[in-house]
């Protein structure tokens, strides 16, 4: 989807108009016929997916719905009835990645939607999970802010914003419009400088010195953060205009620290979606039980943490495949597993000695350094699946850690950057420091928006202003630049 | 009345955008002397006659005031760096709605069929200094819809250009009064090319010092040449300019402004070319003048001021055959063959490389038969000679040798000086 074409904004803007005079009804029936028809201007092949998997589901929770809970042929026939569409959705998924006669946009995002929308009705006794309104099912689906990228919302907290009429808010207005910049600066002035500096690099990684590759590791690893969380920002926006909230999907991964708390706060609706639809249901499985009744005879911590660790194995199988089949992928998600597994199985140790050497978790010095450890390992795990091959990780990790660190070299130049002068090295430097400004701003809890609001009307124009500008003058579009392409797109 | 309180925020909000866009226009908008002043020239005008629509070899190349001489009509030279047929189109479609013109010349060049016509720097002519709803109809028919917003604000066109001596370059630029004036020179803005009158600009001459020309090849001046990918958009842009003149009955005249030898030479299949616009112009039943092949009228490498353009006074010998042409169309013959010469030097082309920290240029002297002649490479201030050789090839030297400017000098075998060329 292409959310700087002249029909994406042409299309929320007219929208944006019709909404607030219609009825609560017409209201959600306006935003489904805006999500189809840009679902549908956007994708260039058949959206087989979302058609099969929004009837089956839909077909299938009617039939669950239908049963009479308390009898064992309800709990027979509602699982075996899931466990077809989980199948045949996910196989779905897996056909449409590899044809192109089928449209990727969004697929494996509405495709968990409707999974997780199965699982919860079949399990919960109660309406708000379930839709009788076959249209209201597919708008939950395909509601364009999070059609193609996510977040992965849930039905019941969907649904219940548009229990009545949403009426007009300047404020939340407002602050839509300034995220959708926000998200705006970071996609067009931010993000396709650092992929030009990644793409570089890593275009050229024999010869190049360890300087450059950790430069350029930086930058691709910055880079992924900059392009899903713009499009987040964006589309936080463009629903908050409508007045409808989203969840968010980031929350400064790059000041956690652990990785575990690192994905806490990546993409975290599909952290939270694992948990819930493979993790939790695990441990509460039969298996799960049983990995548990066996594995206290080790102790009582491990009873608790062996389950764990089996449950973290399967989210982070479920994480790698999400993002991609292949060798890459799967050492990518392993990495990540074992790295939090450790974690988990060392946690008493590490706190002991933390205790012998007298170090305060809380300290400052101590935060930070686990935050660096955090980032240094986040970067670690992009060399993994940057790399086309096991020589080349070890050859650029070589490079990175060993004496080749400065050598002198002219692979990267600006020049090959593309970047005539050193300006853009100034708009990318700068742009990263309001950058970093904003997050550490938003990590002490200081809401930026709020704050803004209470500024007096010319300071606040004056900041929207700059961003105006900067996007204008600075801002990689046009010609030769394809701002509509996200990385995440056709996940 | 909360009501009228926010509308009237809003108001106040969209002007404020408005006068920040005006002043940091003022910045980043390009001062552009000469296609500014030509637009406003030509608003200034009400009674041409002759226009004389095409890229940068007719903006220099003809000369009103060479045709208020002959013919006592009043011309208008629209010619712009490498304007597109499209640009050509939508500029005479303006023209034709202003104007009663009698004659239009559209220039047919060598390089001009194979461009795609939604080229941006070609026609920011148009989006940044013509008036009216035409413009818009060029940007929104040419242009694919990603670059609307770029051609229609004049701060997203420059974007690319933007550095703190391009602003300051174009802030001190529009704090002149001549700016305002339109003055067409501006004390800040000192471009190589000087807008003189009704539309023509003049460039100074290039190779000064030399006798003949000497080329960079990396200089790019070749790589848009080729007939075997003709575009055919851009065709249609020329056909719709021509049909569009003889629906109104307007005479239309398809001429080719003169190149030098050593242009020609490189250009490609020059019989190709005039087989393809005599082509278009039995078609459309037009006469097409082609300056290269005149007889007798040979323009002269000091008539040019650089490969392909002329100087003023090329310009006043172009205009004069042109006008000649005009007023009788058999005034003057064409030879097939458009090479001017068949003895001496067409021009030097040289190369650099970098090897290990040096710099390596290479050079090639060009004749135009196969007559052997002798040359040498000399330092300038000192006359030393670096390379003497007996043959026309190509050869090279690690530029690290040299300390000054470094010249070709060229005799026959009989050791006449034949003339020098700069290299560096």
């Amino acid at each position: 989807m292409d959310y700087f074409s002249l029909t994406f904004l042409g299309t929320w803007l007219l929208g944006l108009l019709v909404f607030y005079i219609l009825n609560a009804r017409w209201q959600w029936l306006s935003l489904l016929i805006i999500s189809f028809i840009l679902y549908v201007v956007f994708v260039n092949s058949p959206p087989i997916v979302l058609i099969l998997v929004s009837i089956m589901t839909y077909g299938a929770t009617r039939v669950i719905r239908a049963q009479n809970r308390e009898t064992l042929r309800f709990a027979c026939y509602s699982r075996v009835i899931r466990n077809i569409v989980i199948i045949a959705s996910l196989f779905l998924l897996i056909v449409s990645r590899s044809t192109r006669w089928i449209s990727n946009l969004g697929n494996s995002y509405f495709t968990l939607k409707a999974i997780g929308y199965l699982i919860d009705c079949e399990r919960y006794d109660d309406e708000e999970y379930y839709e009788k309104d076959f249209l209201f099912f597919v708008f939950y689906l395909i509601y364009f802010p999070t059609v193609s990228q996510g977040p992965f919302n849930r039905y019941r907290d969907f649904k219940r914003q548009f229990s009545e009429r949403i009426r007009f808010e300047y404020v939340g207005f407002m602050h839509g419009f300034q995220r959708f910049l926000w998200g705006t600066f970071k996609k067009l002035v931010i993000t396709p400088r650092l992929g030009e500096m990644g793409t570089l690099v890593f275009e050229n990684i024999s010869g190049i010195s360890g300087f450059a590759l950790m430069m350029g590791l930086l930058a691709k690893t910055i880079y992924y953060y900059m392009d899903f969380s713009s499009y987040m920002d964006m589309m936080i926006g463009v629903s908050s205009t409508f007045g409808v909230d989203i969840p968010e999907n980031f929350r400064q991964p790059f000041f956690s620290k652990s990785i575990a708390e690192f994905w806490r706060r990546w993409h975290m609706t599909m952290g939270e979606w694992f948990k819930d639809y493979i993790m939790i249901p695990f441990i509460q499985s039969k298996i799960g039980r049983t990995i548990k009744r066996k594995a206290k005879r080790y102790g009582k911590d491990a009873s608790r943490t062996i389950p764990l660790v089996a449950g973290t194995f399967l989210v982070w199988i479920a994480t790698s495949m999400w993002h991609g089949i292949g060798r890459s992928y799967f050492l990518w998600g392993m990495y990540y597993c074992a790295i939090i597994v450790l974690s988990l199985l060392l946690e008493n140790r590490y706190r002991r000695i933390r205790n012998i050497l007298h170090i305060n978790e809380e300290s400052l010095w101590y935060s930070v350094f686990r935050m660096l450890r955090t980032c240094i390992l986040v970067m670690l795990a992009n060399l993994i699946q940057l790399s086309n091959s096991f020589e080349d990780f070890r050859y650029a990790l070589g490079r990175i850690i060993g004496s080749d660190f400065f050598i002198r070299d002219a692979s990267i130049t600006l020049e090959k950057l593309g970047w005539g002068e050193m300006k853009d090295a100034y708009v990318l430097v700068l742009s990263l420091i309001v950058f970093f400004i904003v997050s550490v701003l938003k990590e002490r809890g200081y809401n930026i928006l709020a704050k803004l609001d209470k500024c007096r009307a010319p300071f606040r124009w004056l900041v929207y202003y700059v961003i105006i500008f900067t996007i204008l003058c600075f801002g990689r579009y046009g010609s030769g630049y394809d701002p509509s392409k996200f990385l995440y797109t056709n996940f | 009345m909360k009501s009228f309180k926010n509308s009237l925020k809003i108001l106040v909000f969209c002007i404020g955008l408005f006068v920040s866009y005006k002043l940091v226009g003022l910045a980043v908008i390009d001062t552009d002397s000469s296609t500014r002043l030509k637009f406003h020239d030509y608003y200034q005008q009400n009674n041409i006659d002759i226009a004389v629509i095409g890229a940068s070899r007719v903006n220099r190349g003809f000369d009103p005031d060479e045709v208020d001489r002959h013919m006592e009509v009043n011309s208008f030279n629209f010619g712009s760096s490498s304007q597109t047929y499209a640009g050509s189109y939508y500029i005479l479609r303006d023209l034709l709605n202003r104007q009663d013109v009698e004659t239009v010349i559209l220039d047919v060049e060598f390089s001009g069929f194979n461009r795609e016509p939604d080229q941006q720097k070609a026609n920011w002519i148009i989006s940044d200094y013509m008036k009216g709803l035409i413009k818009y109809q060029y940007i929104f028919n040419v242009f694919d819809r990603s670059d609307w917003l770029i051609m229609l604000s004049g701060i997203c066109r420059y974007k690319d250009d933007i550095s703190i001596n391009w602003c300051k370059r174009n802030i001190k630029a529009k704090l002149c009064k001549e700016y305002w004036d339109y003055m067409p020179t501006n004390r800040v803005y000192k471009n190589y090319s000087t807008y003189r009158d009704r539309g023509m600009c003049e460039i100074e001459k290039v190779n000064k010092g030399s006798d003949f020309f000497v080329y960079k090849k990396d200089y790019g001046g070749f790589d848009h040449i080729g007939l075997d990918e003709e575009n055919a958009d851009m065709m249609g842009y020329l056909y719709k300019a021509i049909r569009l003149c003889k629906e109104r009955d307007i005479k239309v005249v398809l001429v080719t402004f003169p190149e030098t030898d050593f242009y020609l030479k490189h250009a490609g299949d020059y019989a190709k070319f005039v087989d393809r616009v005599n082509r278009i112009s039995v078609e459309n039943e037009i006469p097409w003048y082609d300056l290269n092949r005149v007889k007798d009228e040979c323009f002269s490498d000091n008539e040019f001021s650089n490969l392909d353009h002329l100087t003023r006074d090329g310009a006043r010998h172009c205009t004069s055959v042109i006008c000649d042409l005009l007023l009788n169309p058999h005034s003057h013959e064409f030879v097939d063959e458009p090479l001017k010469k068949d003895s001496g030097i067409i021009g030097v082309t040289y190369e650099t490389e970098e090897i290990d920290n040096a710099v390596q240029i290479s050079w090639n002297v060009e004749a135009y038969n196969t007559m052997k002649y002798r040359y040498r490479l000399i330092e300038y201030d000192d006359k030393q000679v670096i390379f003497d050789s007996g043959i026309l090839d190509t050869n090279s030297i690690i530029m690290s040798e040299l300390t000054n400017d470094a010249y070709i000098e060229i005799f026959d075998m009989t050791n006449n000086y034949l003339g020098k060329g700069k290299l560096l």
